[in-house]
């Protein structure tokens, strides 16, 4: 009973903070001209991932050397990091680089405690 | 498969409810708790934490979760007995009710938690948490001692966070003098992350508990393009550096077990953690800095938002089964008198008029006890509002340096939910007050011969269909020589005004009275006695002190059992009938022309005993016919409100009797000097005389009047 009312829950709210975030996200696409560096929100988390993610797919079909500016990160979360892993592994593999054009303070931690800091190349992998 | 909104918000709010119910529960056992540790009150507490953990949980308010499991472990160490009961941990459960409060009434009303407060605490509980580990070896002291960084504070770390955490893929195995630790496989079901479950948050929490190290395993996310980001495609392998139970483990991952496969497994012989890693907890930990001083501004504030920050009102009423029962079991009463009645609609032969009467006074019976059924649906017991006053106390008492017993009596009356959480506020401030003002510090107390501990008394009882608070303590009392002083200082009195120890002592209740000697943070800040009494008398009800030098005083609250019912005294004017509050009436006397004098042109005063009443012609107030326009053989109803009295001149007294407020507001438009109308048994709309307004009105057409009796 209590279980199948979490899910309905969890629906409901995730669906709603879609419906919010949406307008947000579409201005950060419009202030991240493709030439300057991927800029990420301040929230880098599950509720933005999908507009980050084809944001991130058009740097990547670009060819070029992918930026990404993290230092205006406030909060990050799993969703948010693993998006930048799959991004910077797949930079790697097309044989692009992958640079860091700032990083907060948040995001370095968080990347740190989710055993993230080499997959995210905060730190030489050795 | 969804739920409709509308009992989504239902089924919230009956969380929300109940939340604020286990919060009052946590408090008034912790007080208990502080006073005397005692296993089965702990347990009490504990189970109250554990069920607003799990609704929050259920609910999905992450947060709110989040931090109560921080002290739902630290009432299970004190529980299971790992951790004495110290006042230092009470205390930090005390502020951490206070925020939980917060949190949940922000979540009921959508807005931002105070995450300064949130944060200060989590890293508080964490500090203590981690400071069980007392068994933990010496060379983690330093870790141990240090707050963890919480679940919620993870987006505070400040820039000084080092860097040289790094990622645990490149952990080559070194030597450790740990004892024992735990391998943990941690691997997501794709859903984790959308059920707004966060593995960042509970590898935080796990390095509460000792150094850990986490390494991801990102073999399982897929390329960029074919990416769901949504889903949870990492798994993580950690090693924590700690010697603790398998439960406390199990604890931590009870939210997510649903969605995760966790295998724990304990690894006995020392030396299998990573002897490189500087263990996470450490440089991630020391940004949150010592909350200390922050927290300690807080506390005020905080035991402030415990005492009034219940009047959130929810809008909805708990009904105990058995006032509905009683309701239920009227109505089929009524019933049966109905059809009882109904064998004389055809009409009624002369034998059966005895039956007739029998069933009417039947009836007649029945609705006034359905009448007062109704009415016990809205009634609580005054213990809602009398128990934060613990807290409160407590709270005042130690910022006060002084010592203050408090004693509750009739915490079991019952008066309206409207009134009750009204007066919550007003009674706050007379106890801030008592505190402060009345009760002495110890040493005073000795000097004056009194035992160091001073006594504050909150007393309710019902008194001929009222309710009576007393806020008694046995404090320094009122000084009648200052109190007079400041008034005409302040003007409130004329210089030569001779007055009587009760008169001066409502002086205190002047709008910008204060006779503090100091002002202070707890109360004495020129405001506030009169705008208790201003809210008292909004109510319809009544205040007053009494105090003996030396000796205390006593505030007495005299309020009406509800707003919708007042009993009223029905007087007429001409034609028309009024009801006045009997509340206010002090007496009613008929008048002697020989003892009416005006002054100041047309202002008439009635010499009643020592005093002079201005007199109010109600005719003339509402423009109406009365039976006689002089004042021989009329009378005049003596009406008090806020500290002034006036004669209200009637041709007649008729009866007494409860009246329904019926709002003029809502069926017709407020009219000045009425608080509302009624419907009498005649079926005739008496007005319901506003007598604070009445009085406001008629000094301002008696100001209006004097300037133009002057330039004539």
């Amino acid at each position: 009973m209590k279980r199948a009312g979490k899910q309905r829950v969890d629906k409901q709210r995730v669906g709603k903070q879609h419906a919010r975030k949406q307008p947000a996200a579409r201005a950060m696409r419009r202030a991240a001209p493709p030439a300057g560096p991927l800029r990420l929100p301040a929230a880098l988390e599950i509720h933005c991932v999908r507009d980050l993610a084809s944001l991130a797919l058009e740097r990547l079909a670009a060819g070029r050397a992918v930026r990404i500016d993290g230092s205006a990160v406030q909060s990050a979360d799993t969703a948010g990091l693993q998006l930048l892993v799959a991004l910077r592994r797949d930079a790697l593999a097309n044989g692009t680089s992958f640079e860091w054009h700032g990083t907060s303070p948040v995001l370095l931690a968080t990347g740190a405690i989710l055993g993230l800091s080499a997959s995210l190349g905060f730190v030489e992998a050795t | 498969m969804g739920m409709p909104d509308s009992e989504m918000e239902e089924i919230h709010k009956i969380f929300f409810e109940e939340s604020f119910e286990g919060l009052d529960v946590m408090e008034s056992s912790l007080l208990l708790l502080g006073a005397q540790p005692d296993r089965e009150t702990i347990n009490t507490i504990f189970r109250a934490a554990h069920s607003i953990k799990g609704g929050a949980a259920t609910f999905d308010f992450t947060e709110l979760a989040h931090f109560t499991h921080g002290i739902e472990t630290l009432l299970d160490q004190m529980r299971t007995g790992e951790r004495t009961v110290t006042s230092e941990a009470v205390q930090l459960l005390l502020q951490s009710v206070d925020c939980l409060r917060g949190m949940v009434t922000a979540a009921q009303a959508g807005t931002a938690v105070d995450q300064v407060t949130v944060e200060a605490l989590n890293a508080d509980l964490a500090r203590m948490l981690s400071s069980a580990q007392a068994a933990a070896p010496a060379m983690q002291a330093s870790t141990a001692s240090a707050p963890a960084p919480s679940a919620s504070s993870l987006g505070a770390l400040s820039p000084s966070a080092s860097l040289s955490v790094s990622s645990a893929m490149s952990a080559s195995p070194g030597t450790q003098a740990a004892a024992a630790c735990w391998e943990i496989e941690f691997r997501p079901k794709p859903e984790l992350l959308r059920t707004r479950n966060e593995p960042a948050r509970l590898f935080a929490e796990l390095a509460r508990l000792g150094p850990l190290t986490v390494s991801a395993d990102c073999s399982g996310v897929p390329s960029l393009a074919t990416l769901d980001p949504e889903d949870c495609h990492l798994a993580w392998h950690i090693v924590l550096g700690a010697d603790v139970e398998r439960a406390r483990l199990d604890e931590i991952f009870d939210w997510v077990s649903e969605s995760a496969t966790i295998d724990c497994r304990r690894i006995d012989p020392p030396g299998t953690i990573p002897e490189a890693q500087p263990p996470i907890a450490a440089p991630i930990a020391t940004p949150i800095a010592a909350p200390a001083q922050p927290t300690e501004a807080h506390d005020l504030r905080l035991a402030d938002a415990s005492a009034s920050g219940k009047g959130v009102d929810t809008g909805s009423i708990r009904v105990s089964t058995e006032k509905v029962d009683a309701l239920v079991n009227l109505v089929g009463e009524l019933v049966i008198t109905q059809s009882i009645l109904s064998r004389f609609s055809a009409g009624v032969e002369v034998d059966q008029v005895e039956a007739l009467r029998d069933a009417l006074a039947q009836l007649a019976r029945n609705t006034r006890q359905l009448q007062e059924s109704v009415m016990q649906v809205r009634m609580l017991p005054i213990s809602f509002c009398f128990n934060r006053f613990g807290r409160l106390v407590h709270e005042l008492s130690r910022r006060l340096g002084k010592q203050v017993e408090l004693e509750l009596s009739g915490e079991g009356t019952e008066l309206d939910k409207t009134v009750l959480e009204k007066i919550g506020d007003p009674l706050v401030h007379l106890v801030r007050n008592a505190l402060d003002h009345g009760l002495e510090t110890p040493e005073a107390r000795v000097a004056a011969g009194k035992p160091p501990t001073g006594v504050l008394e909150l007393r309710a009882y019902h008194e001929g269909g009222n309710i009576i608070i007393e806020v008694r303590d046995d404090g320094a009392g009122l000084n009648r020589a200052r109190i007079l002083a400041k008034a005409r200082e302040r003007g409130l009195i004329a210089a030569d005004a001779v007055l009587n120890d009760e008169q001066v002592h409502n002086l205190i209740f002047a709008p910008g009275f204060s006779t503090a000697q100091q002002v202070s943070d707890v109360s004495g800040r020129g405001v506030g006695m009169d705008v208790v009494r201003r809210n008292i008398n909004g109510l319809g009800g009544m205040v007053n002190i009494t105090s003996t030098e030396g000796q205390g005083s006593t505030i007495r609250i005299r309020l009406p059992l509800t707003l919708a019912i007042l009993d009223g005294q029905l007087v007429r004017v001409g034609a028309e009938v009024y009801v006045i509050s009997l509340v206010s009436i002090v007496e009613t006397i008929q008048v002697k022309s020989d003892r009416l004098s005006a002054v100041a042109g047309r202002t008439e005063l009635f010499r009643l005993r020592d005093e002079f009443l201005p007199v109010v012609r109600l005719y003339e107030q509402f423009g109406i016919d009365p039976d006689r326009r002089g004042t021989d053989g009329g009378l005049l109803v003596v009406v008090e409100a806020d500290g002034t009295r006036v004669g209200v001149l009637v041709d007649d007294l008729l009866a007494q009797q409860q009246v329904v407020i019926k709002s003029l507001e809502a069926n017709f438009r407020h009219v000045a000097g009425l608080a509302g109308a009624t419907i009498l048994g005649d079926g005739t709309v008496a007005p319901i005389i506003d007598v604070p307004g009445l009085i406001r009105s008629f000094a301002a057409s008696q100001g209006a009047r004097r300037p133009g009796a002057e330039a004539a």
